[in-house]
């Protein structure tokens, strides 16, 4: 059965809070989307080829949902948006623009005396000091700490594909499941609000504490390894990654040692010496530059899945540094099936999307369907009993 | 105090270092009775993790450790003791979820897989969150969190163009996609529980859930087109974007996200000429901001309503005004680590809100209580058991 069969979900969402959504009909929920008449909120870059016509983006965070395209700048779309409010458990919106976006006083009149889970996902908060700032993700990145921890030492670098926005939407789906069990339990309805950059506070690791425990402010160690032998290294096509030390210890160091003697590597044998496995040497700016040169010399004959599979058959930690293009041919997703064909209707042809991020068993996911804008916008205002000719003579749909 | 809505959800939680906690750490926090099972010769790793209370290392004193396993109980059991493991049994069979985040083949050597606890526990959830999932030719292949942030994709996107891929300078994996994928997994499971549908297997393979938050991107390598190999700080979608250092030293974030924020940011900076993000609009910024402070120059854009911030550094978070104004940073008091900061859960539900309702445990803290309460031994068999070296 499916996880959350029962559940429908009016989705409101921006990019902000589009994998909220996403994740709900990960799980069974029929997903009600709304976007406005024209481009749709999610119809944006990446898209499927050079001509930009396709969005990727758009794609992916609305497969398997129902599409209906509502006209809220007109009267008649709002009484529908609100009777579509109505008849739905959880609503979820979403906005970059937090608070200050002019969707808001319409959003703010329907939550007032609503009995559904009602989630609102804002960059800021819906009040207190920022909350009238807009965002993107590289602010809320900025504003969130972040970007004290990531990048280079000279230079902060925001982490690729809008991460944020999954941090935010991440917290919100799990809010979400579990007003929603309090529903099924007392009958009553909640709001779930998140503010995005308490989503990014969240996900500094240990950085908070390092200043409230030992006055110290951590920084961006960029691509300098902490430790000799963990870290990034140059190999024939590309990078690998190696953990040689972990939390100032040496982690299978002799067999890291073993396997460059083996290969003949040049300077290998000068690492058998014991001062490389003593802690403070590790960590020293010469000896990670010269460990450096053994292993980038060793590798620069040998590629990333050969580098992998040699390694971890030795029992070393080391792994590819996959591309965006390494992911979609790497064995262990594809032949776990991860990848899966679905039908986006916009081209009448099969995509391969990535599966759910969990499997439960007992619950297929639904074969993927991605519907364009407005797709099924007849038969769900049907449902709620408006006629046809009125629905054309109003332009909503 | 309201009544958290995950109250009466018991959790048997095998999990140690860094995703399997945070997983258990959320629910905990919404009121589940997460039950922490280490072992005094195997201790969590964390536990050992910078930073320590005053900087003195110890066992109960890590900061990492503490604000991933808030409102949780602790116990320390010896698997690999007959009675230990009679004990997690009878743990499991008064538990609702079983959650372990070990290579593949370790519950199975326990014999704490999910064939055999369902066969004790017919309505058990059970979580599975191995690093490449049970099954598949790198299954049983080593790693860390931080080796999921290479695997995934994320690391090699992320840097400056003509310098080594930078990733995030965290493992971030490991506290934002993973946990909460495992979370939501479980939550949705639960559901389906209250509707009837009884227990089931939940398998979370950490490379699977880590490359999901790079859907769309994926999508594009999967289906022919090749995506930027490294996006540095431009803007996705392509919009203008900076970041440049202000007089203070510190980073200003400038995003316009369309037209009508052009003109506004063309206005402020008395800018003419076509609306690009040319060279020479991009110097005219870097000189305005160079004779500001940071924080001024977010002010001033903010107030042209143009999305703009600037780079806080973990000192600043703990002064932000706005998450000072939602109560995002709590203190703690730890019976070893006196008062420290915590994060407050980030999903605010206005009815039955999460709440940090102790500190971690301490390593064993939890040993009796749960033993003589929810066990129901009596002292004689407590302390033979431990004479025995069963909560070793």
């Amino acid at each position: 059965m499916d996880a959350l069969k029962t559940l429908r979900v009016l989705d409101l969402s921006d990019e902000l809070g589009a994998y909220a959504a996403k994740l709900l009909a990960d799980l069974g929920a029929e997903v009600i989307r709304v976007d406005p008449p024209g481009k749709g909120l999610l119809e944006r870059a990446p898209y499927l080829d050079t001509t930009e016509k396709i969005s990727l983006f758009d794609i992916f965070f609305n497969q398997n949902k129902k599409r209906v395209t509502l006209d809220l700048s007109n009267p008649m779309g709002r009484d529908l948006l609100g009777q579509l409010w109505r008849k739905c458990d959880v609503v979820i919106w979403s906005s970059l623009d937090g608070v200050s976006d002019p969707r808001w006083p319409m959003i703010n009149a329907l939550r007032g005396d609503s009995k559904q889970i009602v989630c609102l996902i804002t960059p800021f908060g819906l009040d207190g000091p920022y909350a009238q700032f807009v965002a993107s993700d590289a602010v809320i990145m900025a504003m969130g700490g972040f970007l004290s921890l990531s990048g280079y030492p000279d230079c902060p670098v925001v982490p690729f594909g809008e991460q944020s926005f999954y941090a935010a939407s991440l917290h919100a789906t799990l809010g979400i499941i579990i007003a929603h069990i309090h529903r099924l339990n007392n009958n009553e309805g909640q709001e779930v609000r998140v503010c995005a950059q308490e989503a990014i506070a969240h996900a500094l690791e240990n950085a908070i504490q390092y200043v409230d425990l030992e006055n110290h402010i951590r920084g961006r160690t960029g691509d300098e390894e902490p430790a000799i032998g963990t870290g990034v290294f140059k190999c024939q096509d590309g990078y690998v990654y190696l953990m040689a030390y972990l939390h100032g210890t040496p982690l299978r160091w002799n067999e890291l040692v073993d396997w460059l003697t083996e290969a003949e590597a040049e300077g290998a044998q000068t690492l058998k010496d014991q001062c490389w496995s003593d802690p403070k040497h590790a960590t020293r700016h010469d000896a990670k530059a010269k460990f450096r040169q053994i292993f980038e010399g060793f590798a620069a004959s040998r590629d990333k899945l050969e580098l992998y599979e040699e390694g971890q058959r030795r029992g070393v930690n080391i792994c590819p540094l996959n591309t965006l293009a390494d992911c979609a041919q790497n064995p262990q997703l594809r032949l776990r099936g991860f990848f899966r064909p679905g039908h986006v209707s916009s081209i009448d042809r099969d995509l391969a999307f990535p599966a759910p991020p969990f499997r439960l068993s007992g619950f297929d996911p639904a074969p993927i369907r991605a519907s364009s804008a407005g797709e099924q916008g007849r038969e769900i205002l049907a449902a709620f009993g408006q006629a046809k000719g009125q629905m054309a003579r109003q332009k909503v749909v | 105090m309201v009544t958290r809505p995950l109250e009466g959800v018991r959790i048997a939680d095998f999990t140690w270092v860094g995703v399997g906690p945070f997983a258990t750490k959320f629910l905990a926090d919404f009121g589940a009775d997460v039950i922490k099972v280490e072992s005094t010769i195997n201790v969590d790793v964390v536990r050992k993790g910078q930073p320590f209370a005053n900087g003195k290392p110890g066992l109960n004193r890590s900061g990492y450790f503490a604000n991933r396993n808030t409102s949780k109980r602790g116990i320390t059991l010896n698997l690999k003791h007959p009675g230990g493991l009679a004990i997690a049994k009878d743990l499991i069979r008064l538990s609702d979820v079983v959650i372990n985040n070990f290579s593949p083949g370790v519950m199975a050597k326990f014999g704490l897989d999910y064939d055999t606890v369902c066969k004790f526990n017919t309505e058990i959830i059970y979580v599975d969150m191995p690093m490449q999932g049970m099954s598949g030719p790198h299954a049983r292949f080593r790693g860390y969190g931080a080796m999921i942030n290479a695997l995934s994709g994320l690391y090699a996107s992320t840097g400056l163009e003509g310098r080594r891929p930078v990733g995030t300078g965290t493992n971030y994996p490991d506290h934002v996609p993973n946990p909460l994928h495992g979370a939501i997994a479980i939550v949705a499971a639960i559901t389906a529980c209250k509707l009837g549908a009884g227990g089931r297997y939940i398998e979370i393979s950490q490379l699977e859930s880590a490359t999901s938050v790079l859907g769309p991107y994926l999508m594009q390598a999967l289906n022919g087109s090749t995506p930027d190999r490294m996006l540095g700080n431009g803007h996705p979608v392509g919009e203008p974007q900076w970041i440049l250092p202000c007089r203070d030293g510190k980073w200003c974030v400038i995003t316009i996200r369309n037209e009508r924020q052009w003109e506004s940011f063309f206005t402020l900076l008395k800018l003419a000429g076509p609306k690009r993000a040319t060279s020479a609009v991009q110097e005219t910024l870097a000189c305005w901001l160079r004779g500001q402070t940071a924080e001024r120059a977010m002010r001033t854009l903010q107030d042209a309503a143009i999305p703009a911030g600037w780079v806080k550094d973990a000192s600043d978070m703990l002064g932000d005004p706005q998450l000072a104004h939602s109560g995002h940073w709590v203190r703690l008091d730890h019976p070893q680590m006196g008062k420290t900061v915590h994060d407050a859960p980030v999903a605010r539900l206005s009815k039955t809100p999460a709440r940090l309702s102790a500190p971690a445990p301490m390593l064993g803290q939890h040993t009796r209580e749960v033993m003589m309460g929810l066990l129901k031994l009596d002292t004689t068999e407590f302390e033979k058991l431990r004479a025995q070296g069963v909560f070793n």
